[in-house]
């Protein structure tokens, strides 16, 4: 699948000057310091950052968990005031309830939403099945492996029917050939149901395979480092020249964030 | 979960046998008067005591049993009320919360002979001491459980869109059950004792047939008319019955905490 940078398509979703602080025994800690941040109706972008800037707060402002101290946020040219109808959220910790079965936690989003429950339930099977889980729908979280957990609640975010995941570090505990198996299957599901995708990880390769483009994000008060468009053909292979030099491309510029000159 | 089965049965056998061996010293030891059966009722006494009294066991057993079981009703009612009730309500919460923790140690059989003087004799006094011992676990244990639930879990319903109840029913009650439940299993525990305490004191009742007061009353009029044959048949009827209420809670925890189960093994 060719995916290149559509620089005069309109955003779909759009962070305009978000800033928000915590306060920190009286102090105020300065988080996110007018932070600009667009996205295109069926991109995939990755954001990646130094740990403690502020990613997960991010993605917390958008799904609406946390609310921002100023901005605005557009869904649309919008003012998305309703973020759970919109907007699935996955954490790092897969958050699989302890006493559901795999598939009774995949169908959490369907039960609370009042959907037709039976239908759901097809659709999460099919899902098992394309996610190499078939056979464990009965199982309980601990008797699963944490790929495969990973696997249930990145089902569970799918079936929540939304246009836009966010997802936070999802694969970070994972070993890499898990991981990389991962990837193809959340490409694979991407691609068919042309999710607006927001990937946060601490990975630059991660990063460099999945998304169309990457933010680069600052230390704290955290602001946009850099944007870097990966014009690179799906599926992408990490020894291919193009991908090195963006590998360092990114690396750069995440160093001379660490190294403090500039 | 055979060979789970056979192991566990296997290992019964040496605590069988030992058990066996008391008891045949102890009929011996009745037998050949070293000691004297109107202290110790040899076990052939007391088993045949079982058989030909057996519609007077059954008869204060049931007696026992009713007032077990609405103590238990009331008891766990009111507990699962109060736990919730202090789990929503802050001020409550830190109003009465350290007094029920305090208070759950005062010895509430003690108050058995006065509920005789409040009440009478009969069942209430009995169901009342039982509900009192057997509401402290399961108020304090379903108060402590709602507070164990991972507050992530509560955030990822509210970010699905779920309401309180949703979010009650989805991940409080089940989240709490854990502790709910260990504090039924003590609470049934409690709720025997409390119902032998309030028939050691009180609790008979007159009916056609004669009194009836539960196998704590049997057990104490007849060590006073030195039947101890029949005392003891008493006390082997109330530990089954606390065994038999107890293993069923212990069943149904089986079964509701099958995930539980599963994560311990
Ligand atoms: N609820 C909160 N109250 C106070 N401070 C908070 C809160 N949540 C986050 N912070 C602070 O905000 C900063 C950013 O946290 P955040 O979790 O968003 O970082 P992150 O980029 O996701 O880090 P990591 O890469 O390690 O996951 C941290 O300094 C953190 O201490
Ligand atoms: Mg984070």
């Amino acid at each position: 699948m060719q995916q290149t940078a559509q620089t005069h398509a309109e955003a779909y979703l759009k962070l305009c000057r978000i800033s928000k602080s915590f306060a920190h025994n009286g102090l105020l800690l300065p988080v996110l310091d007018r932070l600009d941040l667009e996205v295109r109706a069926g991109e995939l972008v990755a954001l990646i950052g130094p740990s403690g800037c502020g990613k997960t707060t991010l993605l917390h402002i958008i799904s609406g968990i946390t609310p921002y101290d100023a901005g605005t946020i557009l869904l649309n040219g919008r003012d998305l005031i309703d973020p759970h109808h919109h907007v699935a959220y996955m954490q790092q910790k897969d958050l699989l309830l302890p006493w559901r079965t795999a598939l009774g936690n995949t169908l959490l989003g369907p039960e609370i939403a009042g959907e037709d429950l039976k239908r759901a339930e097809d659709e999460a099977l099919q899902l098992f099945q394309e996610f190499g889980l078939a056979g464990f729908e009965h199982l309980y979280p601990a008797q699963l492996s944490s790929g495969m957990r990973q696997r249930v609640a990145l089902i569970r975010t799918i079936l929540c029917h939304r246009e836009i995941l966010l997802l936070d570090e999802p694969f970070s505990a994972l070993d890499a050939l898990t991981r990389s198996q991962l990837h193809q299957w959340l490409l694979h599901a991407w691609q068919r149901f042309r999710h607006t995708i927001i990937f946060v990880t601490h990975d630059v390769e991660e990063a460099l395979v999945l998304a169309d483009r990457v933010y680069v994000l600052t230390e704290r008060p955290t602001n946009v480092k850099a944007i870097v468009d990966v014009p690179l053909p799906r599926p992408r292979q990490s020894t291919l020249p193009e991908f090195v030099q963006l590998k360092a491309t990114l690396l750069r510029w995440l160093h001379v964030e660490r190294d403090g000159f500039l | 979960m055979r060979t789970g089965m056979r192991a566990s049965a296997r290992s019964w056998v040496l605590p069988g046998l030992f058990f066996l061996g008391l008891l045949l010293v102890w009929e011996l030891a009745v037998r050949t008067g070293t000691v004297a059966d109107y202290l110790l009722p040899a076990p052939s006494m007391i088993g045949s005591a079982l058989v030909s009294h057996r519609w007077l066991f059954v008869q204060n057993a049931w007696e026992t049993l009713k007032a077990v079981a609405l103590g238990l009703a009331v008891a766990l009612s009111a507990g699962l009320a109060t736990g919730m009730v202090l789990f929503y309500s802050p001020l409550l919460e830190r109003m009465i919360y350290p007094l029920l923790i305090i208070s759950r140690n005062i010895p509430y059989y003690a108050i058995a002979p006065l509920l005789v003087v409040w009440f009478g004799f009969g069942l209430w006094p009995k169901v009342i001491v039982t509900a009192l011992i057997a509401f402290f676990p399961i108020a304090v244990n379903t108060h402590d459980g709602l507070k164990s639930v991972d507050p992530d879990f509560v955030r990822l319903l509210r970010a699905l869109g779920a309401n309180r109840v949703q979010i009650f029913v989805k991940v409080r009650l089940p989240g709490a059950l854990p502790l709910v439940l260990s504090g039924v299993k003590l609470g049934v525990v409690f709720a025997v004792v409390g119902a032998l305490f309030g028939e050691l004191v009180g609790g008979q009742r007159w009916t056609p047939e004669g009194i009836v007061g539960g196998l704590g009353y049997l057990m104490r009029e007849a060590a006073n008319r030195g039947a101890l044959e029949l005392a003891f048949g008493g006390l082997i009827w109330l530990s089954a019955l606390s065994l038999v209420l107890f293993g069923g809670v212990v069943v149904l925890e089986r079964y509701l905490l099958r995930w539980h189960v599963q994560e311990r093994t």
